[in-house]
């Protein structure tokens, strides 16, 4: 068996020893690490970047809407004045009282044998916002407070019809001294005065408009 | 594997330029960078809802411009309604004209008293007395119904109806009424 010398053991360990050469090694590490950390800041760069951008984008829209929002603001005011001028005028104008319509319904309960001598009203406007209406009058019948009754009656259905609120009450109901004559006939008589009461502001919708004349059929003498 | 003292050093000090690049890459690269990057995305969190409030103005206001006209009609419907000058000056006219067309002679109107209109701006309020000293009932009913209708910036606010001492026939009216007007 033939013996083998390695004369070059020497010249190998010192090849060896360069191959793995630790100030190479962690040039090589660092050189990874560089390259990993560069990559890791393109990266974020770019997050950065996109986000700075979204930004600017939402910014530039803003900057644009901004004046707008102002103008629209100052817009708004304006025409809200506008249309609430506008609202009350109307409304004002749709919640007035038609005394007219409610002239032809009370006439229309005046039987023959009463006589209305007088005829207050009032819109309450300033008083709280209740309307009246005073309705004095004299009644003639064998039973002349039945007929004042019936016509208080009467007159509160027809105006409860416009304003289911009202009320028709008596203030005073009276015996006359006097005795009428009606239809010939003597009668004993009564005067009353009724008290109308209703409030605008539960009128189910906007009033009617008046009818142009009255009716015709009856003919009532306040 | 030994290392010799030249090596040593250079390996120590390959770490510390090592630490010192670290610490610069995060401080001085990637925090302003990371810094600069939570600033936009919170700026941009903070205008998105203020973009959308805008948005939301100006649709608001579009949405109410739609609605302006029919207003705009009625205040010229009313402006048009008063006539230009002093309102002593054509109210009792225009009453005593409509009262006479519709069968009523002999009214008077005169002024009562200047209200003053809080809700209506740019208007006021005139109060107005009329004396009808004789008139028939129905007469009467039929003028201020005619009244009613085609004076709607006009509301009756008392009336008084009295029946004639010495003819049945007739009544004595008084009524006062209130009138808007502009200022």
């Amino acid at each position: 068996m033939a013996l083998r010398i390695n004369l070059y053991h020497e010249v190998l360990r010192a090849k060896r020893q360069e191959q793995y050469d630790p100030l190479k090694l962690s040039l090589i590490g660092l050189i990874v690490v560089v390259v990993g950390m560069a990559g890791y800041y393109v990266v974020q760069l770019k997050r950065t970047s996109d986000a700075r951008t979204a930004f600017n984008v939402q910014k530039a829209e803003f900057d644009r809407l901004s004046p707008e929002q102002k103008e629209a603001e100052k817009k708004e005011a304006e025409l809200n004045k506008q249309i609430d001028l506008a609202e009350k005028l109307t409304k004002r104008m749709e919640k007035r009282i038609y005394w007219a319509p409610l002239f032809e319904s009370i006439m229309a309960t005046v039987p023959p044998n009463v006589q209305l001598t007088k005829l207050t009203c009032d819109t309450g406007r300033e008083k709280g916002g209740t309307s009246q209406m005073n309705i004095e009058g004299i009644a003639a019948d064998h039973e002349p407070r039945a007929v004042a009754e019936d016509l208080r009656k009467a007159i509160a259905e027809r105006i409860a019809a416009k304003y289911p609120n009202a009320t028709a009450t008596f203030r005073n109901l009276d015996d006359s001294t006097e005795h009428l004559q009606v239809g010939g006939k003597r009668f004993a008589a009564v005067v009353f005065t009724i008290n109308v009461a209703f409030r605008i502001e539960t009128e189910p919708a906007t009033p009617a408009a008046p009818t142009k004349r009255l009716a015709k059929n009856e003919t009532p003498t306040p | 594997m030994k290392l010799s003292k030249d090596q040593i050093q250079k390996i120590v000090l390959g770490g510390m330029l090592f630490c010192g690049v670290i610490y610069s890459y995060f401080e001085f690269l990637l925090g302003p960078l990371s810094s600069g990057r939570e600033q936009a995305l919170k700026n941009t969190q903070e205008i998105i809802p203020k973009i959308a409030a805008a948005r939301a103005q100006i649709a608001k206001t579009k949405g109410i411009e739609a609605k302006a006209p029919a207003s705009q009609r009625i205040i010229e419907q009313v402006n048009a309604m008063i006539p230009e000058g002093a309102p002593i000056a054509w109210v009792p006219t225009r009453l005593t004209e409509l009262l006479k067309r519709e069968g009523v002679e002999k009214a008077s109107a005169r002024m009562v008293g200047e209200h003053s209109e809080k809700e209506l701006t740019g208007f006021g309020k005139y109060g107005w007395s009329v004396e009808i000293p004789r008139v028939e009932f129905i007469t009467f009913g039929g003028a201020l119904s005619a009244l009613e209708n085609s004076e709607p910036l006009m509301e009756v606010q008392t009336l008084e109806v009295e029946a004639g001492r010495e003819d049945i026939q007739f009544q004595r009216v008084s009524f006062t009424l209130h009138n808007i007007v502009r200022l």
